[in-house]
Order: C-alpha cells, then structure tokens, then sequence
C-alpha cells in the first residue's frame, strides 16, 4: 500500500471514531492513531474539503477543531460509517493470530480460533487465508508445560537440543517469562545447570516436564562475557553462509573468495559454524580458534579410518 | 484530482483510474459501476455501506484482536492490523488497554509481503527479482503463489515456478525490489493436500539426500530434532536423515563433529570425510 492509499485508509477510519468520541482533543486522536499531532491536523484540513460531488458547503464534512483544540464532527456527510476490513487488513491480523495459538500466554486460544474463523469468512478467500502459514516449530505440549510452569510458579525439567554445541541436555529451569522475538519463541529462567539465567529457544525443547513449586534461587549477577570476533575466509561457493550466519563482511577477494568477520561468545558455536561450512570456511584468527576447529575436525575424522 | 496529468490522453486516464479503483476496492470501498440505459459505463459509485456486522466482536474478541495488532513490531503488516483494529473499534467499542504487553513480537520488514498476499487473494502470477543462495545476480522468476510461511523468524514464498515447470521455495527477503502481481490468473494452484509448513521445514522436499548414520549418546542435537528422532535422546541410535539437497546434508553432518558417524551412502560419507580433512588441515596453527 503507498504512502497516500494508507492516509487515503486512515482518513476514512478517523472520521466515524471522531464521531464516537466528540470533543477528543487533537493530541488524543493523534496517539490514537499512532500520527503526530501535526499529521492529524493536515488530516482534519483535508477532510473538511471532502464531500460530494457540487461542492457546495452544505456537501462537505464539517468538522471543528480550531476553537478549543478539541475535534466535533458537525457534520460527517456518507463518512460516519467505517469501511470494510480490506484483505491487508484481515490478513495482518489472520498471521499475527495465527502465531497467539502457538506461543504460551494467559489468552484464550478458543477466542482466538473464533476471531479467526470470523476473519476468514470476511476474507472470503479460502486459497488466500489457507496459504498464510505460521510454523513456530513448537508442541501444544511444551507450549501447554510452559504456560502452567509459569502460572503456577513450578519448575520445569526440560530435555534441550542446544545447537551452541549440539549436545542434548537435561535441565532443570525455574521459568520467568516466555517471550516471542522477530517470530522466535523463547523461555526465560534460572537454568540449575548452568547456575545462571539463560534463554532457552522452544522450538528446540523436545520435552518439558513440570517439577515442584519452588522459590525463585537467588540469582547471581551474570559475568560481563566479552564477545570476541573472528576474521575467516569463505569460498566462492560458499556465499549461502553469509545469509545464515551474522558475518559482517570485510570484502570480496579477486578470486571471488570472500573475507568475513564473525563475533561469537562461545568457541563450540564458532566451531559448528566452520563445520557447518564443509571445508569452504578458515578461520584466519584468533590462534585459539583455529586450533579448536583444527582438533573438532580431527577427532570427527577419527570416525573414519 | 491530484495525480490525473490534464494533458494525459483517454487511455493513459483510464489506466489511471483502472489503478485508482483497485486501490479503493483493496482498501476494503467497494467501487461500482453504474450504466446507463443503453449500457454505457454513466459513472462509479461508492454505495453507503449498510451493514457492519464483520466488524462487531464481543469484548473478549477484541481484546485477542487489540493483542494480535499489537504484535507487530517495525513491520508492514503493523499499518494494516492497526488501521483493522481502528475500524472494528469504531462499532465494537474501545479495546482494553494492554498492560505492558511486550512478549509476543513478530517481524516482518519485506516490502514483498503485501503484493504477495494480494497475489494469494486474488489467484494471480508474480513476477521479482530474486538472488538465490549461489546467484551472484539477481534473476527475474515467474510463480504461481500457493502461500507465503513465516518459519524461525523467516517469511517464504512456495509456489510453482514458470521458467522451471516446478515447486520451489523462496526466502522473501531475498526478493530485489519490487513484487509485480500480473493480470494472470496463476496456471497451477497449490495441490490439495500440500502442507506448506513441511515443505518450508525441508520435510517434503522433492530432492532431498538422505544418509544412514550413527548418533551417539546425548549428541548431534540438531540431527536428532531436524529428522524427528523418537526415542532416549541419552542413547546411540541409528537413523536416517535427510535434508533438502546434498549439500545441506553434508553440511550438517560435518557441524554435528564427533556425534554423528555417516555410514552411507558412501559418495556422502566420502564428502564429509574430505570436508573434515580440509577443516584438520588448513586450520593447523602455524600454517
């Protein structure tokens, strides 16, 4: 949607709210809508030279704003009424929806099955609403342990398929939130194993288990962790990393090669990584780094005689 | 009215307010035509709407509403949810305020992802440009939209591809500029049955590499996940897994290091086998 056709859609919606809330002020419409004040007032110029074909001033929307900064619909002409919902919007709303059923929290999934069904009959387009998909990646059982962890103030064992250093492994968390970034749920709590607070992805819990209630252990103030950056080398053909990991690239060699730096907090991480890359990936430094990979990849060999 | 050049000629008008009326109608104004008695196109009316029962949710419903719209964070579909909500609050009434709800974001920051959607509605062909993973040029594809799937924080576009007569999938955020939705009606439709988010998962892929391998005990954590290993995570097991191409395969076999032994095929045992010689030698400190 362009720049004009979304004020075209906001100008439409703003109209009939006013009338709902006569003698809003213009700072209050303006949050409303998410403009700035200075916005709304072009908004409220615009609309009062709107009206049907004649242009007459008895065809126009009259709207008074400039007495006491306060906004009266006098007369809303056709726009009292707001618009339908339009595929964008129904559509922004269906995804968003979609993710609340997957993640863990306090609202009622059976509401949001019903909003999504009403929605989808607005919609009116079964190839359209069947064709955007949300995969967290996530079991209603790990969803379901989480929420009632957090409700009930349990502990949770859970069973986690770490890709730090792609070890499985059993831990008891005393859980404080469960938080969804960029898309990505995340459980929050006081791991017992590693004596500290970590973030724990869900879709890379195989099972959850709820413990005992127990009091919150004390937590100690984590450790400032330095975050140091290694300088590699990739191939040519191997470009695709560059998209799944966080490089920052230096430059692109003559030979296509590509040199690369890439910051890590764990030397497993950084070294799964330089695997991961079959042989296309040297790291250049730090020493410390190089000797992890060069040992990670002789012992792997070890396998194969 | 603005954007209507006085000098443009009948037909480039006529483009213009083609263009103008799709822009109404995916506004949600419905636009129609009014003829007159011989049936000539006499003007377009917008009708006064008369019901709004879409827009009438009961509290608990708006509450999900006001919490999905505010899920959005720095994203284009953020406008929409919010002007959504905004509409249905006109007839339903104010939604409850949200006390510090912060725990559920979702991104989506490809331009890509409207026109898709309306592609999707409307059942019509795209066209983009689009960098593959091994593309040092972006290439111009032709597809038949069957879905857009946000999986790990990703957006991904699965449809049937023209140049190539086949399914493929692409990452949205590697589209170069714009998407156009043609005129076209698409050619293939999504097959029934198909469930997107395995195909995005790499589950249903048509040309997928599998190996036999060994896993040892409590490790190759994401091998175990990726191919739905059942069973004590804390034991050896043998398995077969698979990925989307050989590549990837071979990829994850070498980052799994010691937890994983490929027993076969032997071409992919071979590789990663060579890989990992690579990696010992290279990475000797001191070359």
């Amino acid at each position: 949607m362009s720049d004009s056709e979304s004020r075209l859609s906001r100008l439409m919606t703003m109209v009939p709210w006013l009338v709902e809330h006569d003698g809003v002020t213009i700072d209050e419409a303006a949050e409303h809508f998410g403009i700035s004040p200075e916005q709304c007032e072009k908004d409220l110029w615009l609309l009062v030279v709107c009206g049907l074909p004649g242009h007459g001033p008895d065809q126009l929307v009259d709207i008074q704003f400039w007495d006491d900064g306060r906004i009266h619909v006098i007369d809303p002409q056709t726009l009292d009424r707001p618009l339908r919902l339009s595929g964008d919007e129904i559509m922004s709303l269906l995804v968003a929806l979609r993710l609340l059923l997957q993640v863990p929290g306090s609202h009622d999934r059976a509401i949001v099955h019903r909003v999504i069904s009403r929605l989808e009959r607005a919609l009116g387009a079964p190839q359209a609403s069947a064709g955007v998909v949300v995969e967290s990646g996530v079991t209603a059982e790990v969803t379901n342990a989480i929420e009632s962890a957090l409700e009930q103030q349990r502990t949770l064992t859970i069973v986690y398929a770490a890709r730090t250093d792609d070890v499985v492994t059993e831990r008891v968390v005393h859980p404080t939130a469960a938080v969804t970034v960029g898309g990505r749920l995340y459980l929050e709590g006081y791991c017992e194993r590693a004596e500290a607070v970590r973030s724990f992805r869900v879709d890379r819990i195989i099972s959850a288990t709820l413990g005992p209630q127990l009091p919150m252990p004390v937590i100690p103030a984590p450790r400032p962790s330095a975050s140091p950056t290694a300088r590699v080398r990739l191939s040519a053909q191997s470009r695709w990393a560059l998209d799944v990991y966080p490089f920052a690239l230096v430059e692109v060699e003559e030979d296509g090669q590509i040199l690369a730096d890439l910051t890590f907090q764990d030397l497993e991480w950084l070294t799964r990584v330089a695997l991961s890359v079959a042989g296309e990936m040297e790291v250049l430094s730090p020493d410390e780094a190089r000797q992890r990979v060069a040992d990670a990849a002789a012992e792997a060999l070890a396998a194969y005689p | 009215m603005a954007g209507y050049s006085t000098d443009a000629s009948e037909v480039a008008f006529e483009r213009m307010f083609e263009r103008d009326k799709d822009a109404l109608r995916s506004m949600g104004i419905p636009v129609e035509t009014v003829l007159d008695a011989s049936g000539d196109v006499e003007g377009y009316v917008i009708p006064r709407q008369l019901s709004h029962e879409e827009l009438h949710f009961d509290a608990d419903e708006l509450a999900v509403i006001a919490l999905a719209a505010a899920t959005w964070q720095a994203a284009v579909l953020e406008a929409p949810a919010l002007t959504a909500l905004r509409k249905i609050e006109t007839v339903s009434g104010d939604a409850p305020e949200l006390r510090e709800f912060n725990d559920v974001r979702m991104t989506a920051t490809d331009a890509a992802l409207l026109p898709l959607m309306a592609a999707l509605r409307e059942q019509r062909v795209v066209s983009f440009d689009y960098r593959g993973a091994q593309d040092a040029e972006p290439v111009t594809r032709t597809v038949d939209p069957w879905g857009v799937i946000v999986h790990d924080g990703q957006w991904y576009l699965v449809g049937h591809d023209h140049d190539r007569q086949a399914r493929r999938t692409f990452r949205v955020s590697r589209i170069a500029g714009t998407v156009t939705v043609t005129a076209r009606t698409v050619e293939t439709p999504r097959p029934e049955g198909l469930d997107l988010a395995e195909v995005v998962r790499g589950v249903a892929a048509e040309h997928a590499a599998t190996a036999r391998v060994l896993i040892r005990a409590g490790q190759g954590a994401q091998l175990r996940q990726a191919n739905d290993a059942h069973g004590d995570p804390f034991q050896d097991i043998e398995l077969s897994v698979s990925a989307v191409s050989e590549d990837v395969l071979v990829s994850q076999l070498c980052a799994a290091g010691t937890g994983v032994v490929v027993l076969g095929p032997e071409p992919i045992r071979v590789r990663v086998r060579e890989a990992l010689q690579r990696m010992a030698h290279s990475h000797r400190v001191g070359m």
